[in-house]
């Protein structure tokens, strides 16, 4: 902390008070703190602060607990079928598919990861295996807020996904992999600056790039796919 | 095992977590119950589905941010301004209402806590009460790292400025 990076009496209390300096980035704070009334400061004050948050802790009523209790013992769990009736309704869907469907599901036509990115940017929703374990990129000088950052798993492939939404709250979706990702199909190549592919399908942009990073970007609007890549190619990743 | 009892098993140990994020986020007890309830009822959609986190916590605490944030933002009133003139009561030692509010330290604590901006009681509350790593905070309230590290401490400091003299005035 000290010394290798600007004074932030501010930043490196926070971060000692909330336990999480690295035990040589702590010794050499708390041998900093012996000679900078301003870090000594901050720090008791940050100390005193935790302890009057922490004695604001309240005991839930007694009564919620039950009350949770009952309403999940009536939420509705989906019935798994057993196997030949599911076969039955994979059969079935598959001609309601053909029948009735072509033009809203293409994205069946799609390598299994990138049908699964198009439906989570669809929905807005990202079937999560836990938080993303990478710092987002910070995309708030192209008008991108973050909204969440999830490790999740696209058919089979590892990928952290962070959400952003502009000011008139439309999302986009980026999706980066230590793996790079599937084409997808009818795409065409990028020419310019990256190694990558931009596609259209079930309404959707999708751009796919390998630097900074291995990426795919998903939105409806393509000017937001737009951003988020330039935004990733000119913002010195994560802080 | 039955999914129910399996989902319960495995969240109802931070209920109590969620709950005080869930008092720090809408101000009435009533419509913090509901929106721990709700909380548990999409958690559980959620869980059936297959979607089981690694942590219980920082998942539940994301969930009840966003669902905080979507449905209960109409009835949450703009913290910063009625709560301010009490928090300078809490703050003015020579206030009458001093004495009353010593021998109040939980709601004086509280009326604190809803003085400070929405994103600094956010962050203590997932960080100081919650137990979540900074890390974690930052991803359940869709915000980099450093505006939490800066959230929390700037959260602290004012706590600790705003009751030192509570407290100072009760250990003397
Ligand atoms: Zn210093």
């Amino acid at each position: 902390m000290i010394g290798r990076r600007t004074h932030d009496p501010e930043r490196d209390a926070a971060l000692y008070v909330s336990g999480e300096m690295r035990s040589t980035d702590r010794r050499r704070f708390e041998a900093h703190l012996l000679r900078c009334d301003d870090c000594w400061r901050e720090v008791s004050l940050g100390r005193d602060g935790r302890g009057m948050v922490e004695a604001s802790r309240e005991i839930a009523p007694p009564g919620l607990r039950d009350d949770i209790r009952a309403s999940i013992s009536v939420a509705p769990v989906p019935r798994r079928l057993p196997r030949r009736l599911a076969l039955v309704a994979a059969v079935v869907s598959v001609l309601a598919f053909s029948i009735f469907g072509a033009a809203q599901v293409r994205s069946r036509h799609q390598p299994p990861p990138i049908a699964a990115a198009l439906t989570a940017a669809r929905t807005e929703t990202l079937a999560t295996r836990g938080p993303s374990e990478l710092p987002a990129p910070n995309l708030s000088s192209q008008g991108l807020q973050l909204v969440m950052g999830e490790l999740v798993d696209l058919a089979g492939l590892t990928s952290d996904a962070f959400m952003y939404r502009n000011t008139a709250g439309e999302a986009v979706l980026l999706f980066t992999s230590a793996i790079p990702f599937p084409v997808a199909h009818d795409a065409s190549r990028l020419v310019v600056g990256v190694n990558g592919w931009t596609a259209q399908s079930d309404g959707m942009t999708l751009v796919c790039g390998d630097r900074p990073m291995n990426y795919l970007v998903i939105a409806q609007d393509p000017s937001l796919v737009g951003l988020v890549q330039r935004g990733l190619v000119t913002e010195p990743t994560p802080s | 095992m039955d999914p129910r009892e399996e989902f319960l098993s495995s969240t109802m140990g931070a209920m109590d977590l969620v709950y005080n994020i869930a008092r720090r986020m809408v101000p009435s007890v009533e419509d913090a119950q509901d929106l721990v309830q709700d909380t548990y009822l999409a958690a559980f959609a959620a869980w059936v589905k297959g979607r089981k986190p690694a942590r219980v916590e920082p998942w539940l605490a994301t969930i009840c941010l966003n669902l905080a944030r979507s449905r209960y933002r109409r009835d949450s009133r703009r913290p910063q301004e009625v709560p301010m003139e009490l928090a300078q009561a809490v703050a003015d030692p020579s206030d009458p209402e001093r004495e009353a509010l010593a021998s109040l330290d939980a709601a004086a604590l509280r009326r604190a806590m809803w003085a400070l901006k929405e994103g600094q009681r956010v962050a203590l509350a997932l960080v100081d009460i919650a137990g979540l790593s900074t890390r974690e905070a930052a991803q359940a309230m869709g915000t980099p790292r450093g505006t939490v590290l800066s959230r929390l401490h700037r959260g602290r400091r004012s706590l600790a400025r705003l009751l030192g003299d509570q407290v100072k005035g009760r250990e003397a």
